[in-house]
């Protein structure tokens, strides 16, 4: 019988710290009209977001978990607090964040990260902003940077009520609803027309809290002309009970404007991540999602983007890693409804030690979406044959003058290209590693150098311990 | 009746997870078709078709399908090792009628299936095959051609569970979309744990020739076995400017490019049918639809 090689637990102590929740606010588990009305009330919403709560909430009541898809059985949401606040005001200066959450938040290198390369940093600690802040140049730029509740009492009010829960409204699935009934927090970003950043913003979202949700809520609007890079980072430590990350990404790319959004999902593996996110392009203009994957007990997220401008576009470039205890169903849909939008779908998926890789997708392309071109690639690699690794592509066409293409594959680790570089002084486990390392190459090289070494990082912990 | 179902659902609203159709089925005629030749499938209703291939034997059978009203077939194989099926399946029913196809097979050892179906779109299609590569080192190829024209549906679900160790499987659907046709096209390669050195591959190209289709794909490659190699790709949408420029050198104007090219994917497979009279035929058939 072949001897199994000696494996160490992952070392994930650089995310898996956490802070007892002393000092905190916590509402008792479970979704109520009380429980509803207590968010509303600490929040201090105006009329209008009170009642979307309501509705939400009574949508959420009226829906059906989803019938495809990872099961959903070790979710409760009686078990579940969907707010939880730490004691502590949101600071524009870093000083004056508690120490606790700032020793967090430095112990994952985010105010590193912005005075290096960043324009702006938002922090988000269980279901509150606890940091925000925008470098001055930025700010006079035009550039508001902001959480949606203080923008809420600004000039900003009405256009922050004219797109919230537009683009993913609460009938959309069950998990919308729930967010619209419950959000808290999150970024509220407004580029102006050809304000074009050279450096990104970043929001980083942090559930300490054991057995609470985070459904914060992200809204940019980059105006006609704009360019803007947003990064968004999430983590959480790892409980015994499950967590629930609901948040809503909802993305207004107008004409000839461009926005990166990038994610680096890294929960804990407790986490049930029932994430939305969608964008709405206008007229010339580009989204572009670059996701990586690899945190989370349970995923189900697949950025949306409607492209109705003419020759509006689309990338998405994604990559998932699934281990042990993981079930990972990600991709992406296009909606393509005006002339010459294009799309292109680039995703790597990597399954080991029993983890499950989903790639799900849709391709939409409308009856006046002549001239449009579609291009799906996706590559699964098998570490081993206790894991899975599943691809679900499908595409609906209305008209003959598009273009659309599609390809998947799947495979192993060639064994050639092991022998080759352990021919050349490397171990196994580097070798593999390795060749993990440039099959993830199309999504790191679209990332900050700081994230990208952070995302080669998690590739490392991940692959350790995968020779046996 | 259900039919056509995913092995693995997906988003609800995209309606593809299978077909709900308005059909009760009847009382089964049973026919057992083992041997070499033509099962003509006319005057039929609903009807349960067993063929068993034997150790080493090698069988060739066209199903020649004429419905009237709706005609429902289920076919069982059963092909033991080393065995051999070539199934030719033709769609020959009058304007307006319906047909219901299910095929569903075991290939054990060794063992190769071919299918062939050839839907030349002159009434609604629900065609499905299901191949068990049961035995190490069985193969299956399934191979369709069809048009879909006016308000015709076709709804095709083809599915190869691959759970011997080097098993093959090879689905390609070549088509064409006319007028208000709409065609919904599911493939499923599934890599069973156990199925190590296997390998498997889905190709789909579809022609769209009108505004108003409406064209569903959705190849799948579901995996729980290291070492295989599976591939799909698709290719959808009309002719190129080089394909029709290249035809236009030649004198054959858009039309007569997009008669000859729908016409040489069931040509390819009209080849297949291993009798004169029933080539002949299909082969008019074909080119009255077109």
């Amino acid at each position: 019988m072949k001897e199994k090689t000696y494996v160490e637990d992952i070392d994930r102590s650089m995310y898996d710290f956490r802070n007892e929740d002393k000092d905190a606010y916590r509402l008792e588990e479970g979704l109520t009209e009380e429980i509803v009305l207590k968010i509303s009330e600490e929040k201090n919403d105006p009329d209008w977001v009170r009642d979307l709560r309501l509705e939400s909430l009574k949508i959420y009541n009226s829906m059906g978990l989803p019938n495809w898809g990872p099961s959903l059985d070790g979710l409760d949401i009686n078990h579940i607090s969907t707010y939880v606040k730490k004691n502590a005001k949101m600071a524009d200066n870093w000083e004056d964040v508690p120490a606790e959450v700032k020793d967090t938040f430095e112990k994952l290198g985010i105010p590193q990260a912005e005075r290096k390369s960043l324009a702006g940093v938002g922090a988000q600690y269980d279901s509150e902003l606890v940091y925000h802040n925008v470098k001055d140049s930025v700010a006079k730029s035009g550039v508001i940077y902001t959480d949606i509740e203080s923008a809420l009492k600004t000039e900003y009010a009405d256009m922050i009520k004219e797109h919230f829960m537009k683009l993913i409204t609460p009938s959309d699935h069950k998990f919308a609803a729930l967010h619209g009934a419950v959000w808290s927090g999150g970024s509220f970003v407004y580029v102006p027309k050809g304000v074009k950043l050279d450096f990104p913003l970043q929001s980083y979202f942090r559930l300490n809290a054991k057995g609470a949700g985070q459904f914060e809520h992200t809204l940019i609007i980059v105006d006609e002309g704009a360019d803007l890079h947003f990064i968004e980072g999430c983590s959480a430590p790892k409980y015994n009970v499950a967590n629930l990350h609901a948040g809503a990404v909802e993305l207004f790319v107008h004409k000839n404007a461009r926005l990166r959004y990038s994610t680096i999902e890294n929960w804990s593996k407790n986490m049930y991540n029932l994430n939305s996110k969608r964008a709405l392009v206008d007229e010339g203009g580009k989204i572009e999602w670059i996701t990586g994957s690899f945190g989370s007990h349970l995923s189900y997220l697949y950025p949306m983007s409607i492209l109705r401008g003419k020759g509006a576009k689309m990338e998405f470039t994604g990559i998932s890693f699934a281990n042990e205890g993981q079930n990972l169903d990600t991709g992406a849909k296009v909606v393509q409804l005006a002339p010459e939008t294009s799309s292109v779908m680039s995703t790597k998926s990597i399954s080991k030690g029993g983890g499950v890789c989903t790639f799900r997708s849709l391709v939409k392309i409308g009856k006046d979406a002549v001239n449009s071109k579609s291009a799906v690639s996706c590559e699964s690699l098998m570490l081993d044959s206790e894991s899975r690794s599943d691809t679900i592509p499908a595409m609906d066409i209305r008209t003959p003058y598009a273009d659309i293409g599609h390809e998947a594959q799947i495979g192993k680790i060639s064994d050639e290209a092991v022998f080759y570089l352990m021919s050349r002084g490397l171990s196994e486990e580097d070798a593999k590693t390795l060749i993990v390392s440039g099959f993830a190459d199309n999504v790191s090289k679209e990332l900050p150098l700081e994230y990208a070494i952070e995302m080669n990082n998690l590739i490392r912990l991940e692959m350790k311990g995968s020779i046996g | 009746m259900k039919l056509n179902k995913l092995p693995v659902r997906t988003f609800n609203h995209i309606g593809m997870n299978e077909v709900n159709l308005d059909y009760d089925p009847g009382t089964y005629e049973n026919i057992d078709f083992s041997e070499n030749g033509i099962l003509n499938l006319s005057g039929h209703k609903d009807a349960k078709v067993t063929i068993d291939v034997k150790e080493n034997e090698s069988l060739s059978v066209i199903m020649n399908y004429e419905a009237v009203g709706t005609l429902n077939v289920n076919t069982d194989i059963n092909i033991a090792p080393r065995g051999e099926l070539k199934l030719v399946q033709i769609d020959a029913s009058e304007e307006g009628n319906r047909l219901i196809n299910e095929v569903n097979a075991n290939v054990g050892g060794e063992g190769r299936l071919n299918i062939i179906q050839i839907l030349p779109g002159r009434g609604d299609v629900y065609s499905g095959a299901t191949a068990e590569l049961t035995g190490d080192r069985s193969e299956c190829n399934m191979d369709v051609a069809y048009l879909t024209r006016k308000t015709q549906i076709t709804d095709m679900n083809y599915v190869a569970n691959h759970r011997g160790k080097e098993t093959v499987s090879d689905i390609f659907a070549n088509g064409v979309l006319k007028d208000e046709g709409k065609k919904n096209f599911r493939a499923t390669i599934d890599f069973k744990t156990g199925c190590a050195g296997s390998k498997g591959e889905e190709n789909e190209h579809a022609l769209l020739l009108s505004e108003d289709v409406i064209n569903g794909s959705i190849p799948l490659i579901l995996c729980t076995e290291e070492d295989v190699e599976g591939a799909h790709g698709c290719q959808i949408g009309s002719l190129s400017d080089d394909v029709l420029l290249y035809f236009n050198q030649r004198g054959i104007d858009k039309a007569g490019a997009e008669k000859m090219i729908s016409y040489g994917n069931f040509s390819r497979l009209i080849r297949e049918i291993d009798d004169d009279v029933l080539r002949e035929k299909t082969d008019k058939l074909v080119s009255e639809v077109l």
